[in-house]
């Protein structure tokens, strides 16, 4: 065999491993770039998708925005979360929200999870009345939805009291998504409440004065005091202090004043209300005087 | 192989003598550098049979008997081999720098055998071949070819037997361990040709004789016209004939040869010289006749022998040989070599031959290929991962924003179901303000009456009080729902009669959902009001506890300042809202594209029910959702249109614009409704644009429907519009 003859085979042999070692390459870079080009295809579908899908995000961002303003605003939200010390705290929020103090006794009495979450509490204690209704009402029309499944107010007994005794069974509600107890802020309250003493008891066994007149030293106690003479459309009168107190028609005297003046018959009408009833009450002459 | 030789070592073998010429080329021309002879005490190849070899003899020192003639070359060439390298020859080839060069010599004439002409393809060669090369010899290709042309008609050559001369230059070389390259070997006919005709390729006109008297070696070829037609072999034995003897010889050779007698006679050779010449003058008087010129060489060579045309003609064949191995690969000398391919192949710098180099040429393009495809394709992945890497972030920005679509979908869904459970929690619930408030006032309305106990009784209320007027009991029971008496029995307190009365009544309906929406109705007409500007800020805080702010004070910051008199026509910019678009004149879905997808014509269908309900959060949920999973779908430009238009109509002029613009953007059949509804949405928003847009409506729109609603919009504008 000659040497060029042998070179040749050489050759053909080392062609035969470019070949190869060629095909080898350039086989595994086509598959690498099939498969790029195949996951390349895929992914720029998806983009496609998501770009359609996303095409209306600054109307979508605009309306989330506007709904969120809204629903920070909304007269009612739910809470995220609730345990006794939130609500105790919501309690003392709507309290203060208020400026006023209303002594309760609070209690959790249950919990529940039908219509979402919720922790029933029960809160009683004794009040004016108008700031029980008051609380009540800031209770109901605040933000955070606490529904008030019971109420119920009694008049404690005594005359012309406008101490009530009261228990109540709140509920509150929560559920995931909802707001937190921080992010919640005092909101105005339209609905009206009238106000009047509903529970104070008009009418009574004993002497019953406004303070103002008890305090009111020009007015005169006509039950200690005594008719000392009549004139025409005037009475002389002396107090338990021996003050000679002149009256005429229509003054006032402690719970009433000077109705009528009847010389002849010598004696004194007063009408006064000292039992939530409007009464005569009559001073005779004193004829020993 | 040395493709360019700058310098060739022509050494010629003949008889007893051994001849060097030096040529070294520059350009196109060449120099002689030097001459050489050497003289061999021995003939190398066999003794002459004619007698007159004594006096070749007489210079070898050896036997004259012709039983010495006879002897067989292989046994000479054994008794020979010792002492032929002790020829002087070593001191002339000594005296060269071969290594410098390439070498040319001639191989002996005896030892070449010539096929019939025309007998040159490649059977005839085979046949040949092996009709006079012993098998062993064939098989060891130890043996040379040539084709070569004679009178215009290829003739195969076969070179077979030893070569004395290559054989002393490879033991030069070994023993002085100089590499030397071997450019040609060839036949003395064919180099001695070639360089005549090259040397006088422009005088070969006619006949033209040239005759070669060398030691043993004497030949006359005859050219026509530059054609080498014949050959004659000169019948001369005497190895120094007289001139007259060549010359006789000659004109024998002529004669018998039947040819006619040349125009011209160039002689070169050992015997050459003036003499000779001119004693052949005198015989072929009507012939010219010389020694051959070297025109083509410049003699610088200083020894004697070198001198001039005379003396160099006895190195006409080295010079020739020299000359052919510098300008081998260039002029038109015949394609002969009789050097052994082995020593062809040994001096080859690649030794590949032409399969070799065509496997080379394959590898080369197959690499170049490969490496090419390759590359290509490496770009190509380049790119696609490049691709792939930009794909993936924007994926990941467009997933990030999908998911925050889906989270504030989502979330927008929790707030509609929050609201939805608050609505439904709230439902028969917290009624006890309306009721103290209704209680309140009614107590209040008639004096002297007070409640004693407030509570719930299983399903229904219970009251407890107390009145001075018994008719009063009967007006409470009136102002509550549901009520009835239970008890009323009479008591005396200091003789005044009083009632204590039980009163039961279902809880007060309160309406808390409609509050809710009412509310968020109002915050929105106060939104809206307030020009849109906070639509995106976050809730106030003086919202709290205090009225939002009053759309008047808003209203007031945003009237027109009084004009400049630079900008008259912008401070006249007027904020109108028209009357809805007449409703033939409202996109609607192609039947046919709805009939393709029955879940998608299904959601179509549902938000067009919503926008055609009053519900101002459905038809947004329902928009929101088509658009969201099929954003591309034909059916998307109506969905963007009807959104828009509908919150034009609820007076949400940002939000409208937003869903406008996708529609202004493309090309979709909808662009003209949806430039109606812009012009709409610019005159909302007092953008001076709209008058432009109304004014290119009412042109392009002339001859269609659209054009009466322009038409209706402008006269509405000119009125005023809706308040």
């Amino acid at each position: 065999m000659t040497n060029t003859s042998r070179n040749s085979i050489v050759l053909s042999t080392l062609l035969v491993m470019i070949v190869s070692l060629a095909l080898v390459l350039l086989h595994n870079i086509v598959q690498k770039l099939s498969v790029l080009q195949a996951e390349n295809k895929v992914t720029a579908s998806e983009l496609a998708r998501l770009e359609s899908q996303i095409s209306n995000i600054d109307s979508l961002m605009l309306e989330y925005e506007i709904r969120k303003a809204m629903v920070a605003e909304q007269s009612k939200v739910i809470l995220a979360e609730d345990n006794p010390t939130i609500t105790y705290q919501y309690l003392l929020k709507l309290l203060s929200w208020q400026g006023k103090d209303l002594i309760y006794d609070f209690a959790l009495s249950g919990k529940g999870k039908d219509d979402g979450k919720w922790n029933n509490y029960v809160i009683s204690g004794s009040s004016n009345y108008m700031e029980l209704a008051n609380f009540t009402r800031f209770l109901e029309h605040q933000r955070a939805l606490i529904t008030l499944e019971e109420l119920s107010i009694g008049s404690d007994g005594v005359a012309n009291s406008d101490t009530v005794s009261f228990s109540m069974v709140l509920r509150t509600h929560y559920v995931d998504g909802g707001l937190g107890i921080s992010e919640i802020r005092p909101r105005r309250i339209d609905t009206r409440l009238s106000s009047y003493q509903l529970f104070r008891s008009r009418i009574w066994d004993n002497a019953q004065f406004e303070d103002e007149e008890l305090e009111d030293p020009r007015l005169l106690n006509i039950d200690s005091s005594v008719l000392i003479g009549l004139a025409e459309g005037r009475i002389f009168v002396r107090d338990d202090q021996g003050v000679i107190r002149i009256l005429n028609i229509r003054d006032r005297v402690r719970g009433g004043y000077l109705y009528s003046i009847d010389v002849r018959e010598g004696r004194a009408v007063f009408k006064v209300d000292k039992y939530g009833l409007i009464e005569n009450q009559i001073l005779h002459l004193n004829k020993e005087n | 192989m040395r493709k360019h030789p700058k310098q060739a070592f022509g050494i010629f073998h003949d008889g007893l003598v051994v001849r060097i010429a030096h040529l070294v080329r520059e350009g196109n021309d060449v120099f002689l550098q030097a001459v050489d002879h050497t003289d061999l005490d021995k003939y190398w190849y066999k003794i002459l049979d004619d007698p007159s070899v004594s006096a070749v003899d007489s210079k070898t020192k050896e036997s004259k008997s012709t039983a010495q003639s006879a002897i067989d070359i292989d046994e000479y060439d054994s008794e020979y081999v010792t002492n032929y390298q002790l020829q002087p020859s070593e001191r002339m080839l000594g005296a060269f720098e071969l290594s410098r060069g390439v070498i040319a010599l001639n191989v002996y004439d005896e030892n070449i055998l010539k096929d019939s002409p025309g007998a040159v393809d490649k059977k005839e060669i085979s046949r040949f071949v092996k009709s006079k090369v012993p098998l062993k010899e064939q098989k060891a290709k130890d043996y040379q070819s040539s084709i070569v042309e004679v009178g215009g008609v290829p003739q195969h050559w076969l070179h077979h037997g030893s070569n004395r001369l290559l054989e002393l230059l490879k033991d030069h070389s070994r023993n002085n361990r100089q590499k030397l390259f071997y450019k040609l070997a060839d036949a003395n006919d064919i180099v001695l040709t070639d360089y005549f005709k090259l040397t006088y390729r422009d005088e070969l006109e006619g006949r033209v004789m040239l005759v070669y008297l060398g030691q043993e070696y004497r030949k006359a070829f005859l050219f026509e016209d530059g054609t080498w037609q014949q050959t004659l072999k000169l019948q001369i034995t005497q190895s120094i004939p007289d001139e007259e003897t060549i010359s006789s010889k000659l004109a024998l050779a002529i004669d018998s040869s039947g040819i006619k007698e040349p125009d011209r006679i160039i002689l070169c050779g050992d015997l050459a010289t003036s003499t000779l010449v001119e004693y052949m003058l005198s015989q072929f008087a009507a012939v010219q006749i010389e020694l051959f010129n070297f025109r083509n060489i410049i003699l610088t060579a200083t020894t004697e022998e070198a001198q001039d045309n005379r003396s160099l003609s006895k190195h006409c064949i080295p010079i020739a040989l020299a000359f052919k191995a510098l300008f081998m690969d260039e002029n038109g000398f015949a394609h002969s070599n009789f050097l052994p391919s082995k020593i062809i192949e040994g001096q080859k710098e690649f030794k590949i031959a032409w399969h070799g180099l065509l496997i080379l040429i394959v590898i080369f393009a197959t690499v170049f290929l490969a490496t090419n495809s390759f590359l290509k394709r490496n770009q190509q992945l380049e790119s696609e991962r490049r691709l792939k890497r930009e794909l993936n972030l924007n994926l990941n920005q467009k997933q990030a924003e999908a998911n925050r679509i889906n989270t504030i979908l989502s979330d927008m869904e929790k707030q509609e179901k929050n609201l939805k459970a608050i609505g439904t929690l709230l439902e028969g619930k917290n009624y006890w303000t309306h009721l103290l408030d209704m209680i309140n006032a009614s107590f209040r309305a008639h004096p002297t009456s007070w409640l004693t106990n407030l509570k719930r009784d299983k399903s229904q209320l219970f009251i407890s009080g107390v009145t001075s007027n018994r008719a009063h009991v009967i007006a409470f029971a009136n102002s509550l729902p549901g009520s009835s008496i239970r008890k009323v029995a009479h008591a005396r307190i200091r003789d005044n009669d009083i009632w204590v009365f039980e009163i039961t009544f279902t809880a007060p309906k309160v309406a808390w959902m409609e509050d809710i929406e009412q509310q968020m109705r109002k915050m929105l007409e106060s939104r809206k009001q307030s020009g849109e500007s906070a639509t995106t800020a976050t809730p106030a805080t003086s919202n709290e506890l205090k009225s939002v702010v009053p759309a008047q004070v808003v209203e007031t910051n945003l009237q027109p300042k009084p004009p400049a008199a630079t900008k008259p026509v912008q401070a006249q910019v007027q904020k109108l809202h028209l009357a809805p678009i007449d409703s033939s004149l409202s996109p609607d879905a192609d039947p046919a594209i709805l009939a393709i997808d029955e879940g998608i014509s299904e959601q179509y269908q549902s938000f067009v029910a919503a926008v055609n309900m009053g519900n101002m959060w459905e038809y947004r949920k329902q928009g929101y959702r088509f658009l969201s999973v099929n954003g591309s779908h034909p059916l998307s430009p109506i969905v963007r249109w009807w959104m828009a238009y509908r919150l034009y109509l609820d007076r949400e002029y940002t939000l409208a614009q937003e869903f406008l613009n996708e529609n202004l953007n493309g090309s979709s059949d909808l662009h003209t409704i949806s430039l109606l509804l812009q012009a709409r949405l610019y005159l909302a928003r007092g953008d001076a644009s709209y008058i432009e847009l109304y004014d290119s409506l009412d042109h392009e729109t002339q001859g269609t429907d659209l054009h009466i609603q322009v038409l209706k919009d402008k006269q509405e504008i000119a009125k005023g519009g809706l308040k």
